[in-house]
C-alpha cells in the first residue's frame, strides 16, 4: 500500500487485543450495573454475584471484544453518516497485504474466515475431546472415583455443549464459508461484515461456555432443561450467554449464506447447476435461520427466569418445563440436521472425483437433501415420547421421524448409483467417506429403533441414544470433516498430507471409534441412563471396554491433529493445484486463490461432475488457462 | 467382466449367509428389556421385529458399500476407466423410494398400533378413582411414584395412601403407575418391566404394566435431574406373589401409622415446595 | 488453452447482488424473525392454557395501559406511512427534498414510537417474581419488540444520515428493503398489543 495506514487500520491491526481489552472493560461494566441496578430478590450462594450481574457483564463483554475488534465501526460511521468505504478499505479489510496478521483480526475474507473457522474448531474439538477421555476415565468404576458429582456433570455439559457448538459449525464453517462463493463463482459473500462477526461470536461463545468452572459449572447437560436450570448456581448463566452467542451465529450465518448462494451466482448458474455442496450448504442454512430463534426465545424466557424470578418453566409459578422442552427441541432436531446435511454434500460432491463419474441421481439427491430440511420441523416430539407430554400425538411424530429414513436413504442411493461399476481410487478421503457411510449407516438403524414408540421405552435416555447420535455426529460429521480436511487441504494451505500415515490413522480411528460405541450400545441396551456418574454394577465390563477403545479413539483422534500440525507447519510439503484431477470450479482456481478469487467472473456451463466427457464446469474467460489437471 | 459377475455372487451370497445367520441368532437371542411384564414383552417383541427386519437391509446396504467401493476399487497408479456414465435411473429411484416407503408405512402402522395396545405413557389415569381397590388382576392396581432429587417414594392410594421408600408389586396384576415429580424433571426406569416415564412437577404421567416374574429389580432415574442423578437408583425394587404383597402391605402399614397424619392427602400431583426456587 | 473465451460471452467484473440483496436478506430475517414471534406466541397460549394456580393472570395483575399501548402504535404507522412514501418518491426518482422531509418524518416518528414503548414498558408495573406467567410473557414480548424497534430505528438513522450528509444516495430497493422490515415489526406488533390486550 503506498498511502500511510490509517488509525482505524492501525487499531484493527491490534484487533484481538483490543477485543480483550474491551471485553475486560464491557464485562466490569456490565457485572457493576447488573449487580447494583437491577433489583434481584433470589438467595442463592451468591459470594461470586447476583446473575443478572454475570448475564450483563458477559453481555457486555461480549459487545466489548467486537467493539475492540472493529465490529463497531463501519455501522458507527454509517449513524454519522461518513462516507463508505473506499474499495481500498474493502481490499485492506479483506487482509490485502496482510500476510499471517489477518488471520489474528477481523478480515472479510471468506477464505481466511474459512481457515479461521477451521483452526478454531480444530481447538475446541480438542478441548471437548480432553472431556471425553475425563469422563470415560471416571466411567472405568461404578461409582465415583476421580471426579465428584458437581465436576463430572459439569464436565459432560461441558464436553457436550462444547461439541454441539463446534459440530453445528464443524463443516458451514470452515468449508462453507471456503468454497461457496468460489463454487458459485462469486469475489466474496453478500455480507462480508456479517461473516467476519458469525465467527467472531465463536470464540467468546466457546470461552464464556468453559469459564463456567469459575463459577460453579452446571449441571443440566447440553439440553439445558428447566427448572433443574432455574436451581442452578451462577456457571448456568455461562450456558445461556453462549448459546445465546451460538444461536445468533447459526442464525445469521445461515442468512448470509442463503443471500449470497441466492443474489451472487455467477451467470449461467442457475440452482439446478449448482454443486451438490452448495445445495447442502442452502437446505443447512435455512435450517439455522429458522430454527435458530426458537432457541433464542427460550434463552431468553430462561434468562428472565434466573434475572427477574419470572416463572416461564417453574410450575408453582404457573410456568411448565414442557414449554422448554418444546422451545428447545423445535431449535434442536432441525440443529442436528445442520450438523449432518453440509456432511452429505461434502461427501457426494467428493465421490464423482474418486469415481470418475457424474453425480448419479443428482436432482434426488437434492430433492433428498430439501426433504429432511422440510422434515426435521416436525419431528421434534420424539424427544420427548416418555415426558407424558400429549400422548395422543405420538403417533403423528413416530410417523414423521421414520418418514425422514426416506430422503436420507436417498443420499445413499446416490451413493451407491455412483459408485455402480466405478473403478473408485481408494484414496485417504475414500477411506473417510468409507468410514462416513458405515458409521452412518449405523447411527440411522439405530435411529429407527428410538422412533418407534413401545422400542423407544426402553431405549430413551439410555446410553444407546448416546450412541446413536455420536454415530451419526461423530461416525458421520466428523468422518466427512476429516475426509474434507485431506481432500481440501491442498487447496486451503498449498500443502498435502503423508497418505501412508494417514491410512494408518484412519484404521485407528475407525476400529477404536466402532470399539467404543458398539460398547456403549450395548451398555445403553443393557439399561444405564445417559449422563450417570454411578451405574449398576455388571455393567462395568462393558463401560471397561469402551473406556479402553476411547482412549485408542482419543489417540487416533490426537495422530490425525499430529500429522494435519505436522505437514502443514513443519514439514510444508507443496501440494499439486488439482491433485485429486477434479473438475470443480474451487480447484480450477489458482493456489493460493486470488484476494477477490476471479480475475473475472467465471460463466457456468454444466454441473461440475463431466467426468466421462471431461468437460469443465463453467468458463474462466480468457486469461486463465483452461482445465490443467495434476 | 466376469469376475465382476463372480465378485458379485459372491458378494450377494455373503450377505445372503449373514443376513439368515443374524436373523435366525436374533430370533435366539436374549431381547432386551426382557419378559418380566406385558409391557416388557411388547417391547422386546417390537425391538426383535425392527432388528428381525433391520437387519437385512442394513447388511444389505452395508454390502453393496463394501462391493462398490472396496473390491471394486483401483489404485490411482494403474487407472482404469470407469464404465460408462449413468447421471440417473428413474425406475431405480422410484423403485428404492417407493421400498423404503413401503418399510417406513409399514413400521408406522405397527408402531401406532402396538401403541394402541400397550398405551404406555398415556398420560391420563385410567379410572375415576384411585381408592377403589381392583376387583380382578386385569383391573389396575394404582401405584404413584413420587421423584424427588434424588430418590424416589412410592404411595399406594388403594391401602390408605401409605408412602414407602421401596417399591413392591404383586405379579401377576395390573399396575397403573402415575409418575410425578415435586422438584425437577426426572424420569422413573423400571428397565426390567419396560416401564419409562418422565417424572414431570404439576404432570401426573401413567403407564400401565402387569409384571409377570418374581424378583429383585433396579430402578433408576432416566432424566438428568442434578447432581446426584446417578445415585438416584434402587436395586431392591421387587415384583412377589400376593400374598407376599399382602403381608408386606400390612408391615409398611404398621409402619407408616405414625407418620399418616404428616402426609399430605393422595393426589396425583402435588405443589412443589416454592423454597426451592427461592421466591 | 485457449485465446477467446470458450463461450463468447462478455468479461463480467461482478455479480451485483446490490439491491435485489437487499431486499431478499431483508425478508429472509422476517422469515428468521416469524420462529422468534412463533415461539413468543407458542408460549404465549401454552402459559395461558397452562394456569396452575391461576398464575397465568393472578388477581390485581391487569393489562398495559390501553392509551399508551394504542399511541405505542400510531407513530409506527406514521413511520411505515412515510417509508412508503420515499420509497414511492425513490422509485419514480424524485428529488431530494421531498425525499429529505419525509425520512425525517419517518426518522422522528421512529424515535417517537422507542420512546412510547419505553414509557409503556415503564408503566407496566408488575413485580415480575410474583405477578405471573401473563406478565412475564408480555414484557418479555415487549421488550422483543421494542428491541426489534431500536434495530430498525438505527438502520433508519444510518440512511437518513447518509442522505442528509450525501455520502449516501438512498436507492429505491434500499428504501424497500427497510419499508419491508418496518411494516413487518408494525404488523406483529398491532397483533401482540390485540393479544395482550384483549387474550389475558
Amino acid at each position: 500500500m503506498s498511502t500511510p495506514p490509517t488509525l482505524a487500520r492501525r487499531l484493527n491491526e491490534w484487533g484481538l487485543l483490543l477485543g480483550v481489552i474491551g471485553a475486560v472493560i464491557g464485562f466490569i461494566i456490565g457485572f457493576a450495573v447488573g449487580t447494583h441496578a437491577i433489583p434481584y430478590s433470589f438467595d442463592e450462594d451468591n459470594s461470586l454475584g447476583s446473575d443478572p450481574g454475570i448475564l450483563l457483564g458477559y453481555a457486555l463483554s461480549v459487545v466489548g471484544f467486537l467493539a475492540g475488534m472493529g465490529f463497531l465501526n463501519y455501522p458507527i460511521g454509517r449513524l454519522l453518516g461518513a462516507k463508505r468505504p473506499t474499495e481500498e478499505d474493502n481490499a485492506y479489510m479483506h487482509g490485502e497485504g496482510g500476510g499471517l496478521t489477518r488471520y489474528f483480526r477481523m478480515t472479510t475474507d471468506h477464505k481466511v474466515i474459512g481457515l479461521q473457522y477451521l483452526v478454531m474448531i480444530l481447538a475446541f474439538l480438542f478441548i471437548g475431546g480432553l472431556g471425553a477421555m475425563f469422563i470415560r476415565t471416571e466411567l472405568l468404576t461404578p461409582s465415583p472415583t476421580v471426579a465428584n458429582a458437581q465436576s463430572y456433570l459439569t464436565l459432560v455439559g461441558l464436553h457436550s455443549t462444547l461439541m454441539i457448538f463446534m459440530a453445528s459449525a464443524a463443516i458451514i464453517g470452515p468449508f462453507g464459508n471456503y468454497f461457496v462463493p468460489i463454487m458459485i463463482g462469486a469475489r466474496n459473500m453478500a455480507f462480508p461484515r456479517l461473516e467476519a462477526l458469525t465467527f467472531w461470536l465463536l470464540p467468546p461463545a466457546g470461552l464464556i461456555l468453559l469459564s463456567t468452572v469459575f463459577l460453579g459449572g452446571f449441571t443440566t447437560g447440553w439440553t439445558g432443561y428447566a427448572p433443574l436450570a432455574d436451581q442452578n448456581v451462577l456457571g448456568m448463566d455461562s450456558y445461556l450467554i453462549a448459546f445465546a452467542l451460538i444461536g445468533m451465529s447459526i442464525g445469521l450465518s445461515g442468512v448470509n449464506m442463503i443471500a449470497t448462494i441466492m443474489t451472487k451466482r455467477a451467470p449461467g448458474l442457475p440452482l439446478s447447476r449448482m454443486p451438490i455442496f452448495v445445495w447442502s450448504v442452502l437446505v443447512t442454512s435455512f435450517l439455522g435461520a429458522l430454527a435458530a430463534p426458537a432457541l433464542i426465545a427460550a434463552v431468553l424466557m430462561e434468562v428472565f427466569d434466573r434475572s427477574y424470578q419470572t416463572t416461564f418453566f417453574v410450575p408453582a409459578g404457573g410456568g411448565s418445563p414442557y414449554l422448554w422442552e418444546n422451545l428447545f427441541w423445535f431449535f434442536g432436531h432441525p440443529e442436528v440436521y445442520i450438523f449432518v446435511v453440509p456432511a452429505f454434500g461434502l461427501v457426494m460432491e467428493m465421490l464423482p472425483v474418486f469415481t470418475r463419474r457424474p453425480l448419479w441421481g443428482y436432482r434426488v439427491a437434492v430433492g433428498g437433501m430439501v426433504g429432511i430440511g422440510l422434515l426435521s420441523f416436525v419431528v421434534w416430539q420424539h424427544h420427548l415420547f416418555v415426558s407424558g407430554l400429549a400422548p395422543s400425538l405420538r403417533p403423528f411424530y413416530m410417523f414423521s421421524t421414520e418418514l425422514i429414513s426416506v430422503p436420507t436413504g436417498i443420499i445413499y442411493l446416490v451413493a451407491l448409483g455412483t459408485l455402480w461399476r466405478a473403478r473408485t481410487r481408494f484414496t485417504v478421503p475414500m477411506l473417510f467417506i468409507f468410514g462416513f457411510f458405515f458409521n452412518f449407516l449405523i447411527g440411522g438403524f439405530t435411529g429407527v429403533f428410538l422412533s418407534d414408540v413401545p422400542s423407544d421405552f426402553t431405549l430413551h435416555a439410555s446410553y444407546f441414544v448416546q450412541a446413536h447420535f455420536h454415530y451419526t455426529i461423530m461416525g458421520g460429521e466428523v468422518f466427512a470433516l476429516m475426509a474434507a480436511i485431506v481432500y481440501y487441504l491442498p487447496k486451503m494451505t498449498g500443502r498435502t498430507m503423508d497418505t501412508k500415515l494417514l491410512r494408518f490413522q484412519f484404521w485407528a480411528v475407525f476400529i477404536t471409534f466402532n470399539g467404543t460405541f458398539i460398547s456403549l450400545i450395548s451398555v445403553g441396551i443393557l439399561g444405564m441412563p445417559r449422563r450417570v456418574i454411578s451405574y449398576a454394577a455388571y455393567l462395568q465390563p462393558l463401560n471397561i471396554s469402551a473406556t479402553v477403545f476411547a482412549y485408542g479413539l482419543g489417540l487416533s483422534m490426537a495422530l490425525f491433529l499430529g500429522i494435519l500440525l505436522w505437514e502443514v507447519v513443519i514439514k510444508q510439503k507443496v501440494a499439486a493445484r488439482n491433485p485429486w484431477e477434479s473438475l470443480g470450479v474451487e480447484w480450477q482456481v489458482p493456489t493460493p486463490v486470488p484476494l477477490f478469487n476471479f480475475d473475472q467472473v467465471p460463466v457456468a456451463w454444466s454441473l461440475p461432475y463431466d467426468y466421462d466427457t471431461g468437460k469443465p464446469a463453467a468458463d474462466f474467460g480468457p486469461a486463465v488457462p483452461a482445465f490443467s489437471g495434476a | 467382466m466376469r469376475n465382476r459377475a463372480t465378485a458379485i455372487r459372491v458378494v450377494i451370497i455373503v450377505w445372503f449367509i449373514l443376513a439368515v445367520g443374524g436373523d435366525v441368532a436374533l430370533a435366539f437371542g436374549p431381547i432386551p428389556p426382557g419378559q418380566a411384564s406385558d409391557l416388557a414383552s411388547s417391547e422386546s417383541l417390537t425391538i426383535l421385529l425392527l432388528a428381525e427386519i433391520g437387519w437385512p437391509i442394513f447388511s444389505a446396504v452395508l454390502a453393496a458399500l463394501f462391493f462398490t467401493m472396496v473390491v471394486n476399487r483401483t489404485a490411482p497408479p494403474t487407472e482404469e476407466p470407469s464404465a460408462a456414465a449413468l447421471r440417473g435411473n428413474t425406475r431405480a429411484q422410484t423403485a428404492w423410494i417407493a421400498g423404503t416407503l413401503v418399510v417406513v408405512l409399514s413400521l408406522a402402522v405397527y408402531g401406532t398400533v402396538a401403541l394402541a395396545i400397550d398405551q404406555p405413557g398415556a398420560g391420563v389415569p385410567s379410572q375415576a378413582s384411585a381408592l377403589a381397590m381392583p376387583t380382578s388382576t386385569s383391573q389396575p392396581l394404582e401405584v404413584q411414584v413420587i421423584a424427588q432429587q434424588w430418590w424416589f417414594t412410592y404411595r399406594y392410594p388403594t391401602y390408605g395412601g401409605i408412602e414407602t421408600p421401596q417399591l413392591v408389586l404383586p405379579v401377576n396384576q395390573k399396575i397403573e403407575f402415575n409418575v410425578t415429580s415435586l422438584d425437577v424433571v426426572h424420569s422413573f426406569w423400571f428397565y426390567a418391566l419396560g416401564v419409562k416415564a418422565d417424572a414431570v412437577p404439576l404432570n401426573d404421567n401413567v403407564v400401565t404394566a402387569t409384571p409377570t416374574k418374581i424378583g429383585t429389580y433396579r430402578i433408576q432415574c432416566a432424566e438428568l435431574c442434578g447432581l446426584w442423578h446417578g445415585n438416584m437408583a434402587d436395586n431392591t425394587a421387587m415384583v412377589v406373589s400376593p400374598s407376599d404383597f399382602a403381608a408386606w402391605i400390612q408391615q409398611e402399614t404398621t409402619l407408616d401409622a405414625p407418620i399418616m397424619k404428616y402426609l399430605l392427602p393422595y393426589s396425583h400431583t402435588y405443589e412443589p415446595s416454592p423454597t426451592i426456587y427461592g421466591s | 488453452m485457449s485465446d477467446v473465451s470458450p463461450t463468447g460471452l462478455t468479461v463480467v467484473d461482478e455479480v451485483e447482488g446490490g439491491g435485489r440483496t437487499l431486499i431478499f436478506t431483508s425478508r429472509l430475517f422476517m422469515a428468521a424473525n416469524t420462529t422468534l414471534q412463533l415461539s413468543l406466541l407458542f408460549a404465549f397460549l401454552y402459559l395461558r392454557a397452562n394456569n396452575f394456580g391461576g398464575m397465568w393472570h393472578p388477581s390485581g395483575i391487569g393489562t398495559p395501559p390501553q392509551v399508551l399501548a394504542i399511541i405505542s402504535l400510531v407513530f409506527p404507522l406514521i413511520t411505515l406511512v412515510a417509508l412508503w412514501a420515499v420509497w414511492n418518491a425513490v422509485g419514480r426518482g424524485r428529488e431530494s427534498n421531498a425525499v429529505s422531509g419525509l425520512l425525517w418524518l419517518a426518522l422522528v416518528a421512529a424515535v417517537l414510537t422507542g420512546a412510547v414503548r419505553i414509557l409503556l414498558m415503564y408503566q407496566f408495573n408488575w413485580e415480575l417474581d410474583s405477578a405471573g406467567t401473563y406478565a412475564a410473557i408480555s414484557t418479555l414480548w415487549y421488550a422483543v419488540l421494542l428491541g426489534e424497534f431500536i434495530l430498525v430505528g438505527l438502520w433508519l438513522l444510518s440512511l437518513v444520515m447518509g442522505h442528509v450528509r450525501g455520502t449516501d444516495r438512498l436507492s429505491a430497493s434500499h428504501a424497500r428493503a427497510i419499508l419491508d422490515q418496518w411494516a413487518y415489526i408494525t404488523g406483529v406488533s398491532i397483533v401482540v398489543y390485540l393479544l395482550i390486550q384483549y387474550i389475558k
